[in-house]
């Protein structure tokens, strides 16, 4: 697999990085990480989409190769005005939103006020309302300085997620952390994401998700530590079109902990949104 | 019940469990709550009339014997995940789960995440629903200063149990401080839990979690209780039609150390019905 082609596209005052997996011509897709990860997490799941879709991934604010705000600026308001800004402004439709963890979060959040934009919403092990103690924690992380290594190998072996567990295999861990370090000026090798991205901002959505209109599928993982079938089933009996699904043999990390798992369980829903729209027209 | 066997498991994080009647062709599967450990259980298993029961009393992570997480990791679908891995490798399928407070909203979580993995829940006095005092009372107790002491004797002597209500045997309370302590890198007495384990069940709604278990179920409220409250026990009763509610006359959250006999009891009852 070559490296994807990149495109940039305008977010909300700020030039956003977006991969573009190739597709074109048909429904768009774009597809949206979690917190402290970056587009190229979606390579070994979007390869498997462009057959059906035109799909995009977007490096949000702070992640990946799109550039750091100035000010603090990365609420789930500031992501999810920039899903608006690159949806209104790239001029290929209403898309289906994909979003993982944070990145659901954000997808959710959009979805509450612009359902009419989309064609459909995915969220991937994500929670509408963040618990406090959680927000403290990652912002207590935020506060501590940012590891330099002195070469990229040096870097990728100190790669950990958050939270810790994963299923995904050596060589999917590999591809992922080589893609989220870059060499600084002074030669040494730095984590790609502003820190200050730890520090969250999240709008509580609970009592919001009755006003998602769309179709929208809610995946939960098997093993998550964040998201339980209960709680995953109750979100979404609240959508209007909502469905919960589950899928196994995943840790939260499902774009790389099994993405054709993930690609298996979305593909039923993708179906059906196609025939129901194939109805309306 | 005779001491138990203790033994530790293979998985990450290692976990340390207590073993009674390692022979008995029933097994039930017991969680204490939070900053207890799996020797809480003890009571219960001396009052246990069936002896045909093997107990397997499982030190949850970052409590007892069993290995802390870093970063701390202790919501309750982390418990769950660590009870499925447990009695996949180390109990027989579907065995009974007892838990008692958080180790309740273990139980009930995990019953609604792994359908058909328990025979039968009991959940012993767990809190129910989520509100803005539960989860201050946690932050206050997360925020309290670790304290050590420099004796044994002394650590022992200051062991209290938290909420401080009811009255429980001073020897029953003597054996329980004796296994909650450890010593420290500098050879100082404390309680040997993770303090970071207060946080995870912070803004958790367990009723959600109940009303989808499919699995016979039965809720023991302790009758004096400020964690379960009757007005949260009865909610969680009336959501789902597998479950039962029984409440222990005079007693107190740490029930099964105040009353093991009526609680025995009541299990054994239960059991018997299922």
């Amino acid at each position: 697999m070559g490296p994807p082609k990149i495109r940039r596209f305008k977010g909300a005052g700020i030039e956003l990085n977006c991969v573009d997996y190739g597709g074109e011509g048909r429904p768009p897709m774009l597809l949206v990480h979690g917190g402290a990860a970056h587009a190229r997490w979606w390579d070994f799941v979007a390869p498997a989409l462009t057959g059906r879709f035109h799909v995009l991934a977007l490096d949000q604010r702070g992640h990946g190769d799109s550039p750091w705000t100035t000010q603090w600026a990365y609420g789930s308001r500031h992501y999810a005005a920039d899903l608006k800004a690159v949806i209104g402004g790239w001029g290929l439709g209403a898309p289906v939103l994909v979003g993982h963890s944070m990145g659901g979060h954000s997808v959710m959040v959009y979805a509450v006020e612009h359902s009419e934009r989309l064609r459909a919403m995915v969220a991937i092990d994500s929670i509408p309302a963040y618990p406090e103690h959680a927000v403290a924690a990652l912002a207590a992380i935020a506060d501590r300085p940012a590891s330099a290594y002195q070469s990229q190998s040096e870097a990728v072996a100190s790669f950990r997620l958050l939270p810790g567990e994963t299923v995904a295999t050596p060589e999917v861990l590999r591809h992922v952390a080589e893609l989220s370090f870059r060499r600084r000026d002074d030669g040494k090798w730095v984590h790609k994401m502003d820190r200050r991205t730890l520090r969250r901002e999240p709008v509580q959505l609970d009592g919001e998700l009755a006003r998602i209109r769309c179709p929208a599928l809610l995946i939960k993982a098997s093993l998550s530590p964040v998201l339980s079938a209960s709680f995953a089933r109750a979100m979404a009996a609240r959508m209007a079109r909502g469905r919960m699904i589950e899928i196994e043999n995943s840790n939260h990390h499902v774009p790389i902990d099994n993405p054709s798992g993930l690609v298996a369980v979305m593909m039923p829903f993708l179906d059906e949104v196609a025939a129901l729209e194939s109805i309306n027209e | 019940m005779n001491e138990p066997l203790s033994h530790f498991t293979g998985s990450t994080p290692r976990l340390h469990y207590l073993e009674w009647n390692p022979a008995a062709t029933r097994t039930i599967v017991l969680l204490h709550g939070n900053s207890a450990n799996a020797w809480w259980w003890q009571p219960l298993a001396d009052a246990m009339r069936a002896t045909d029961f093997r107990l397997l009393a499982l030190d949850q992570r970052g409590h007892g014997d069993s290995e802390w997480v870093r970063p701390p990791a202790y919501g309750p679908l982390e418990y769950a995940h660590d009870l499925a891995r447990f009695i996949a490798q180390y109990a027989p399928p579907r065995p009974f789960v007892i838990g008692h407070s958080m180790g309740g909203i273990s139980a009930l979580t995990f019953a609604a995440e792994y359908p058909g993995a328990a025979r039968a829940i009991v959940a012993i006095d767990a809190a129910v629903t989520s509100n803005d005092r539960r989860n201050h009372y946690l932050r206050r107790l997360r925020g309290l200063p670790v304290i050590n002491y420099p004796d044994r004797e002394t650590a022992l002597a200051r062991f209290r149990l938290m909420p401080k209500e009811g009255e429980i045997a001073p020897a029953t309370l003597r054996t329980i401080a004796e296994k909650s302590l450890g010593q420290t890198s500098e050879g100082r007495w404390t309680m040997k839990f993770d303090r970071d384990s207060f946080l995870g069940s912070d803004g958790i709604d367990v009723l959600v979690a109940i009303e989808t278990i499919r699995d016979p179920l039965l809720l023991i409220r302790a009758e004096h209780s400020r964690i379960m409250t009757a007005e949260g026990a009865a909610r969680a009763v009336a959501s789902n039609p597998k479950a039962a509610l029984v409440t222990i006359a005079g007693a107190h959250h740490h029930v099964i150390l105040e009353q093991p006999a009526t609680v025995a009891r009541t299990v054994e009852e239960f059991i018997a019905s299922v």
